[in-house]
């Protein structure tokens, strides 16, 4: 049987800590809001060429080609104009679930259609709002063959499609 | 020959059925011992209250309007706390809209840690299970080498569920009025959506990618109904 000054104690000390924690005011701050995301509307394209393939491994170089133009359908604008490059990085239409790039280079005139989904979201209120495009697919092209590497557009990735010639 | 066997037969009959009643006689009641320890289980009170946390987030934020209540059974050293609120978000800046409206039920146990018979007074560690359901858009202009494009997409009936640990207060002020806080830690958020990753999860708060957690607080006004306990004779004899 618990003794009674200690239980008078004990109850004090309860109603006592109750209020105390009631009362407590709790003083918040918001984090330091960062508007930068990894997410990216850019697609990463490398150009290879395939030096030796067989089933187990393939050996690839850098296969650098001279473009007298890339653009996409649904814009004027011109992406890249008469330059040498084995990487572009071209940026994809995201008011729909496709793109179709169509390249003009020393190899021929090219297309490659891609589709992806769009996300979109509210980083924050003070940021505004971003998009996030992921499962990136291939769908029609006239390269020879082609590799999707990374399905997401992310800062981070360095290639997201690999052409092989 | 018939006649004997039959008196014997009656005879062991009778002997039988003095024995089985001397048996009821000396036989000790048995101890009631489930019933005293359902007694440790039964509600001695329902306390209902209202957020002032949420409702007062109205007058200094004016994109949102927030309401919840809470409903908890005391059960002595336990209580059973059942949560509901709801929340309407319109976030109109330049550029975007946002806005997201739903409601939510947090349900949980709590152990009062501080349990004291001559007290009613609550210092509860408890875990509760979130559930929300709202519907949301967004609507903003992108600018890029595609031109101006006017984006508009929406989550109908989408869904969230969470977990939360928590830490709360009830103070006993004045006969059944009772103030107090909880602070919650909301983990294993859960999110359904389509096109639109939700901002604002009512109940959960804001949805930020890089962070899975989140913490809340409540600060409640209550109203403790007392439950009265019907007098059991049967109990009570068995018991001296």
């Amino acid at each position: 049987m618990e003794c009674p000054i200690r239980k008078r104690v004990r109850s004090r000390v309860v109603n006592k800590l109750a209020i105390l924690f009631t009362f407590i005011g709790i003083i918040t701050c918001d984090p330091n809001e960062l508007c930068f995301t990894d997410n990216d509307t850019r697609v990463k394209i490398s150009f290879k060429r395939i030096i030796y393939s067989n089933t187990d491994s393939s050996f690839l170089e850098n296969d650098t080609l001279i473009f007298s133009r890339i653009t996409a359908l649904g814009t004027d604008s011109i992406f890249v104009e008469s330059d040498t490059l084995s990487t572009v990085v071209l940026p994809v239409n995201t008011g729909v679930n496709f793109t179709v790039f169509l390249f003009d280079s020393n190899q021929g005139s090219d297309t490659l259609e891609l589709s992806y989904k769009t996300i979109s979201r509210l980083i924050s209120v003070e940021c505004g709002p971003e998009q996030i495009i992921e499962d990136l697919e291939a769908g029609v092209f006239t390269f020879d063959s082609l590799g999707i590497l990374n399905t997401a557009l992310l800062e981070q990735v360095i290639t997201n499609v690999e052409v092989y010639r | 020959m018939l006649r004997y066997i039959v008196s014997v037969f009656l005879l062991f009959s009778v002997i039988r059925g003095f024995s089985q009643t001397d048996t009821a006689r000396v036989r000790p009641p048995k101890p009631p011992k489930v019933k005293k320890e359902l007694k440790e289980f039964m509600p001695t009170g329902v306390r209902f209250g209202a957020d002032l946390y949420s409702f007062s987030r109205n007058l200094w934020d004016e994109s949102k309007t927030l309401t919840e209540f809470q409903l908890d059974v005391d059960f002595r050293h336990y209580l059973l706390v059942l949560e509901y609120g709801t929340s309407k978000i319109e976030e109109i800046e330049e550029g975007f809209s946002y806005t997201s409206n739903g409601s939510y039920i947090r349900i949980g146990p709590e152990v009062n840690v501080l349990y004291d018979p001559s007290s009613l007074h609550v210092v509860s560690l408890g875990l509760r299970y979130g559930s929300s359901t709202f519907d949301d858009q967004l609507i903003y202009n992108t600018e890029d080498a595609f031109g101006n494009t006017l984006i508009a997409v929406s989550n109908e009936k989408a869904k969230a569920q969470w977990a939360e640990f928590t830490l709360g207060t009830k103070a006993h002020l004045w006969k059944g009025l009772f103030m107090g806080f909880t602070l919650r830690y909301k983990f294993l958020k859960s999110v359904q959506f389509n096109e639109l990753e939700p901002h604002w999860l009512p109940g959960f708060g804001e949805n930020r990618a890089d962070d899975n957690n989140q913490f809340g607080f409540s600060y409640y006004l209550a109203w403790r109904f007392g439950i009265r306990k019907k007098v059991d004779k049967s109990v009570i004899t068995i018991e001296k």
